[in-house]
């Protein structure tokens, strides 16, 4: 470990209260506990929320359209859903180049769930250190007991936040009934399995080995940095030289530094760093060794902040800047997405026609003398109003089209597939492909409210 | 930790299992499975918003029956199963390149 520290260990030492991980209290993880409970509160109930009648937020795979409250996505509108991840990716980055990894520490999904593990670690077999007692004491009733309610916990939550994750997918309610009636389809059982399966490792028994082995934005982060991001930094001027001292002295009458090393920023540490070697990319910003040396400077009766957030800039005793061309750049950046986000989403067209020309024969010869070409036209109606419509089809003279109905109602938010039928005398154009027009208009007479051009093919002889 | 007894720095051994170092090995197979999951999840999302698996379904000479969420789930596995190949051959060069430079004398 740290030879240095092992070094000034020994004779000074003094009596030192016991502090373990599950006493790490203040401020920081104060804030990290209501974040997380915040976030986990969101995912659990969001899908339950009702919307004029239907989900407020589902992800409707089956039927291919994504439901945020008042905004129906369609896969047409796939343009929206990237832009929007677009914006989340430089909010990102914008918040990582301000406060550094505050995503990591208190909103990442990764350390949330871990938070709720380790808490339910915690009811379960107790402090860090009675539980280190327990796995290596012998397999008695009460181990058996205390890891076998772990367990079961661990299942029933990570169970639960499956089905939570799936009903994102397809309507929970239904699913909720499905499931009590042990009526699930094969691929949401798997998914349920699936996602609770991940949430059990990840969060049970990965933890921060996930931000320090696995994470790419654990290990890229560093290039949204600067001197001026807020970092969790040690105060190495102050602190040092580290040494333990009796209770009651002031480093400088020993000749020492603030830091009495006492090593509870290490013992507290989730990655198990030494936030004394400085800056290193395994420290997610979780805080815990601020609150854990802060408890210490108390009892001390030192001033507190020997280890806490601050900047390079800060440190060296210069003034830090917020607003600097970086941040300028990101925050630019996502206002103009989202300038341009807000005026597509406006110009949206409310309704599209996509025409697919019927696959099995190019065109009919009708006794009559007329051509006639079938085509399928997926009206798809955006909006949350049911809308009614009549298709005319336009490009050449003599053009006759029929629908049925002949006036079409869509409902809200949903795709019809309509059977269109388009004839035309023999000899009213030339024989090869022409390009025909459909339209639909808002019916009574009201305006064009989509166009598709389609073909139209005439017999060669 | 009691009174007059030196502090003892924590080891290695001392730590939960949780915030023990990872073997390299370890190490390797969370770089392959992992990022190939997002380039999967990625994949996945793109794919499907322009093709929809019911009408992949309708296009195929001998229809194959599906529905709409195997489509999905075999499609997402499909993207897994080819990043997590191409991950696997990256490791692996990286690391066979790190040991043969090493045996034949040459510095990296």
């Amino acid at each position: 470990m740290n030879d240095q520290a092992a070094t000034a260990n020994g004779s000074l030492y003094a009596r030192q209260e016991k502090i373990y991980a599950r006493e790490v209290q203040g401020r920081f993880t104060r804030l990290r506990r209501t974040a997380a409970w915040t976030l986990l509160g969101i995912y659990y109930l969001l899908p339950w929320i009702p919307w004029h009648g239907r989900q407020a937020v589902l992800f409707d795979l089956p039927a291919r359209q994504f439901h945020l409250f008042g905004l129906t996505l369609f896969p047409q509108d796939f343009f929206f859903l990237s832009w929007l991840l677009i914006m989340a990716a430089l909010l990102l980055f914008l918040s990582t180049a301000v406060a550094g990894r505050v995503w990591c520490g208190y909103a990442c999904p990764q350390t949330v769930w871990t938070e709720a593990f380790v808490w339910m670690e915690r009811i379960t077999e107790g402090s860090h250190t009675k539980r280190r007692r327990l796995d290596k004491g012998p397999w008695t009733r009460e181990k058996i007991l205390r890891k076998t309610a772990k367990r079961v916990l661990w299942i029933l939550f990570a169970a639960w936040t499956g089905f939570t994750f799936v009903g994102y997918f397809t309507p929970i309610h239904d699913l909720g009934a499905r499931l009590l009636s042990f009526d699930l389809g094969p691929w949401e059982t798997f998914w349920i399995a699936f996602y609770g399966l991940a949430t059990y490792g990840n969060a049970g028994h990965l933890r921060e080995q996930v931000c320090k082995y696995m994470c790419p934005y654990a290990r890229f982060q560093s290039a949204m940095f600067d001197r001026d991001t807020l970092i969790v930094s040690y105060d190495a001027k102050r602190g040092e030289p580290r040494g333990s001292r009796k209770r009651g002295l002031r480093g400088a009458d020993v000749g020492l530094g603030d830091c009495i090393d006492c090593n509870i920023c290490v013992q507290v540490c989730p990655t198990g760093i030494d936030i004394r070697d400085g800056l290193q990319y395994e420290c997610i910003t979780c805080a815990a060794c601020i609150d854990a040396c802060d408890s210490v400077m108390d009892k001390m009766g030192y001033p507190r902040g020997l280890i806490r957030y601050t900047t390079q800039h800060a440190l060296e005793g210069k003034p830090t800047r917020i607003l600097r061309p970086r941040t300028i750049v990101y925050a630019g950046l996502l206002l103009l997405l989202f300038a341009t986000f807000l005026y597509a989403l406006a110009q949206r067209a409310p309704l599209t026609v996509d025409v697919i020309r019927d696959r099995n024969a190019l065109y009919r010869e009708l006794p009559g003398g007329d051509i006639e070409t079938v085509y399928t036209v997926k009206l798809l109606n955006k909006r949350e109003q049911p809308v009614r419509v009549v298709l005319e089809v336009a490009g050449l003279p003599g053009l006759r089209l029929s629908t049925d109905p002949p006036q079409i109602e869509l409902p809200p938010a949903s795709v019809m597939p309509i059977v269109a039928r388009v004839r035309l005398p023999a000899n009213a154009a030339p024989p090869g492909g022409h390009d025909i027009e459909f339209r639909a208009r808002l019916a009574g007479g009201g305006e064009v409210v989509a166009r598709q051009t389609a073909r139209f093919i005439m017999p060669l002889d | 930790m009691d009174a007059g007894e030196p502090q003892r720095v924590p080891q290695e051994d001392d730590r939960l299992p949780e915030q023990r170092r990872w073997s390299r090995r370890a190490q390797a197979v969370a770089a392959v499975v992992w990022p190939s999951f997002l380039a999967a999840a990625l994949a996945t999302m793109l794919f499907f918003a322009f093709v929809d698996p019911g009408e992949m379904e309708e296009a195929m000479t001998h229809p194959l029956e599906f529905n709409r969420m195997t489509g999905y789930g075999v499609g997402f596995f499909f993207f897994w199963l080819i990043a997590l190949v191409s991950s696997a051959v990256s490791v692996y060069l990286l690391r066979t390149a790190h040991r043969n430079s090493r045996s034949n004398g040459d510095r990296d």
